[in-house]
């Protein structure tokens, strides 16, 4: 497994191989710039850039009618990506040598996974902090992928200052909702309101929340964060702009931000983007991830990346000693 | 509505007066008008003050546990006072003291109710509950009191009280209020103790010491209502009673202090910042004022030494019970704040991880946090002066 390997980027959406991989035209030395080549180094001529062009384009010419074929047999099939169960049962196979790809590789085994009943799956996100930047990329793919207003983060990203000058080092660490095997903020609630999934994914009922905010006390992760209704563009000349408005498609329902509906008055909390992955795809965070560290898949596959890299030592969980047992782990 | 001491032999209910009635009535009324606009912006804008998501309780969560300390505190040093030091003189107050407990109570629910996300989803806890949450129990429990008390309040006002088949009634009413009265402190109590995630509040004593705060705070009320309302205003039982009172509540007061100090020091002395961190809030943080000045300074010291030195006099016990129940309002709050506004350990990095005003450990009440305060208080004024007029006195008219 090569997760140091810098793979292509290619989304989780389902596409071919074909399409994933297309010939890549010959780099020119590294030593080249704009401004020439290092000596002993042949410079790229228009002759040969032409040509290299030439073929791509052949290539392509000969790659898509049968990329619209396969496409359209999808579409007739009912295969599509938001079709979910059918594309999971019928998906195209990813070839071998994209394993390397381990954004490829998680979304096959979630693939895999979303095949066997619920209750065999065990979602685990496994965050590899030597790689995270602290882009907050994930942050904010996960604002955008489910519509969160001002106020409501799922997945902040706390930075951390280590030593003392000259020994000082930054350290970022992703904070999602840790979906705890024995989650304090589950029993807390007074009319049922979050429950913990049989694939271990910690559910809400905004519709069933009075939003009294006892889960927020108890949950020693500061995980979870109350809706005030607010927006973005409040206290601007244009607030409320029409994409405030689009609705999230959390826990696969519509939800429109209106004062005084659901999610507006309740506790709010990440998820895991299951509306996502009963789609067959990816969390946010992990196909947003610039740094490709964090990895997402089924604990219950002994061959997943993820129960590949928790059987390390260098795993950790947050505030372990209060057993809790989160199933995010860190890599450090 | 001050307490004056007159020299009539004529037993003279408190409020009979028109004057009285109409004073209490007005200030019930200006209240209400006062916290309108705070109710206002929370049930149609849908503003929750200053409440941020990491501080997600604050001024309205505190005042709801002072009014249930009052409650039921109220009723149960009624019944121990009663019972056990057979305190004659407390007798006639009864329908008082349950009025009061009801009238707190009912303002207790409705500044809770305010504090909800969703609260016309309230009905939710009723049908739908979860009875492995203790918020589930209290909700439960505070509505069976309620129930009671005015089961209670009704047999009074029909005057059935001396009727055979009613008084077994009353009894059996009285003596269940005592145990769920007990409970519903304890569960408040363990609602806060249990959440593990919030070192300062998770301790097995506290429900323990919100049980002696609710004794102590009750018999606080419990004294003003005698000096002010009680039937027998100008009798020699009155004074003895009102300086039997101010007895016990002076050692109530020593008791709840050490226990507060016991408390305290256990966690101050390991100085594990965890625990220890909402402590220093408390002390030292800025709102240091709210426990040195206000509870310590009016609330503890005031009462100390006016019942240590004035022992005998009424405007001294009048005065120390007001003084401790103003500075009383500040200790729910210097519970549940300081809990929360910290983040937990190794979770610091939280704090500036993501900038909104709503994404912050700093917490201090708007003004329509006050507003909607003031205005349960309102409601409360209001069911009392009502109630008073219209159940209690008439009551007290008809048999004394």
């Amino acid at each position: 497994m090569k997760t140091t390997a810098t793979p292509d980027p290619v989304e989780a959406t389902g596409r071919t191989p074909v399409e994933e991989a297309p010939p890549e035209p010959e780099q020119a030395p590294a030593s080249c710039t704009e401004r020439g080549c290092a000596a002993g180094e042949k410079p790229m001529g228009r002759k040969r850039f032409l040509a290299q062009v030439a073929s791509m384009v052949g290539l392509s010419a000969v790659a898509l009618p049968s990329l619209v074929r396969a496409g359209l047999e999808a579409v007739a099939d009912g295969r599509t990506e938001e079709s979910g169960a059918g594309f999971l049962k019928d998906g195209p196979e990813f070839e071998e040598d994209e394993a390397a790809n381990i954004i490829i590789r998680m979304q096959r085994e979630l693939r895999k996974a979303m095949r066997k009943p619920i209750e065999q799956r065990k979602w685990v996100m496994v965050i590899d902090l030597r790689k995270c930047t602290g882009c907050n990329a994930c942050t904010i793919s996960c604002i955008a992928e489910n519509h969160l207003p001002g106020g409501v983060v799922y997945r902040p990203v706390m930075e951390e200052e280590i030593g003392t000058y000259p020994n000082v080092s930054l350290r970022s660490t992703p904070r999602p909702c840790m979906q705890c095997e024995t989650a304090p903020c589950v029993p807390v609630c007074p009319v049922h309101a979050t429950w913990i999934r049989p694939d271990g994914i910690i559910d809400m009922d905004y519709d069933q929340c009075i939003g009294c905010r006892y889960c927020m006390t108890a949950c020693p992760y500061h995980a979870r964060t109350f809706d005030f209704g607010y927006s973005y563009t409040e206290g601007t000349p244009e607030p409320d702009q029409p994409y405030e408005k689009v609705p999230s498609f959390e826990y696969g329902k519509r939800w429109k931000q209106q004062k005084g509906r659901s999610p507006t008055g309740n506790v709010r909390k990440c998820h895991f983007c299951t509306h996502k992955l009963d789609a067959g795809m990816l969390p946010s965070c992990v196909t947003s991830c610039i740094g490709y560290a964090t990895y997402f898949g089924d604990a219950n596959d002994p061959d997943s990346l993820v129960a590949e890299l928790i059987s390390r030592g260098n795993k950790i969980r947050l505030k372990e000693e209060m057993g809790t047992r989160p199933r995010v782990f860190y890599l450090i | 509505m001050a307490s004056t001491a007159t020299a009539t032999a004529v037993p003279a209910p408190r409020l009979n007066r028109t004057l009285d009635y109409r004073v209490s009535l007005t200030l019930a009324v200006i209240a209400l008008i006062f916290g309108a606009y705070g109710v206002f912006r929370v049930l149609v804008f849908k503003e929750h003050g200053a409440l941020t998501s990491y501080v997600p309780w604050g001024l309205w969560v505190g005042v709801y546990v002072f009014l249930v300390w009052l409650e039921v505190g109220m009723i149960l040093t009624y019944f121990l006072l009663r019972r056990f030091l057979r305190i004659e003189g407390l007798r006639l107050l009864a329908p008082v003291a349950m009025l009061a407990a009801i009238s707190a109570l009912l303002g207790a629910l409705f500044v809770i109710g305010m504090d909800l996300g969703h609260p016309f989803r309230f009905w939710k806890a009723y049908l739908q509950p979860n009875f492995g949450s203790l918020m589930s129990w209290m909700i439960w429990l505070h509505t069976l009191y309620l129930g009671i008390l005015t089961a209670e309040l009704f047999a009074y006002f029909r005057g059935k009280v001396y009727v055979d088949r009613w008084k077994i009634y009353l009894n059996f009413l009285t003596y269940i209020s005592i145990p769920i009265g007990v409970l519903l402190i304890a569960v408040i109590g363990g609602l806060f103790g249990v959440v593990a995630a919030r070192p300062f509040w998770n301790a097995s004593v506290l429900p323990l010491m919100f049980f002696i705060a609710s004794l102590v705070a009750g018999l606080g009320l419990l004294t003003l209502l005698h000096l002010l309302f009680s039937p027998t205003r100008g009798t020699p039982q009155y004074e003895t009673t009102a300086i039997q009172m101010a007895r016990v509540f002076l050692g109530a007061i020593v008791i709840g202090m050490i226990a507060s100090l016991a408390n305290g020091l256990v966690i101050a002395y390991p100085n594990v910042p965890a625990y220890a961190e909402g402590l220093k809030l408390v002390l030292f943080g800025p709102y240091w004022w709210t426990i040195w000045i206000v509870h310590l300074g009016i609330g503890v010291l005031v009462p100390l030494v006016l019942l240590s030195i004035w022992r005998t006099r009424l405007w001294a016990i009048g005065t120390a019970s007001v003084c401790y129940l103003v500075g009383f309002t500040m200790v729910p709050v210097n519970i549940i704040i300081p809990g929360l506004a910290y983040p937990m350990p190794t979770m610091e990095g939280i704090k500036d991880a993501f900038y909104h005003s709503k994404l912050t450990f700093d917490y201090t009440p708007m003004f329509m946090e006050w507003q909607v305060v003031v205005f349960a208080v309102g409601i409360s004024l209001l069911v009392f002066t009502v109630g008073y007029r219209y159940i209690v006195e008439p009551y007290l008219r008809e048999h004394h």
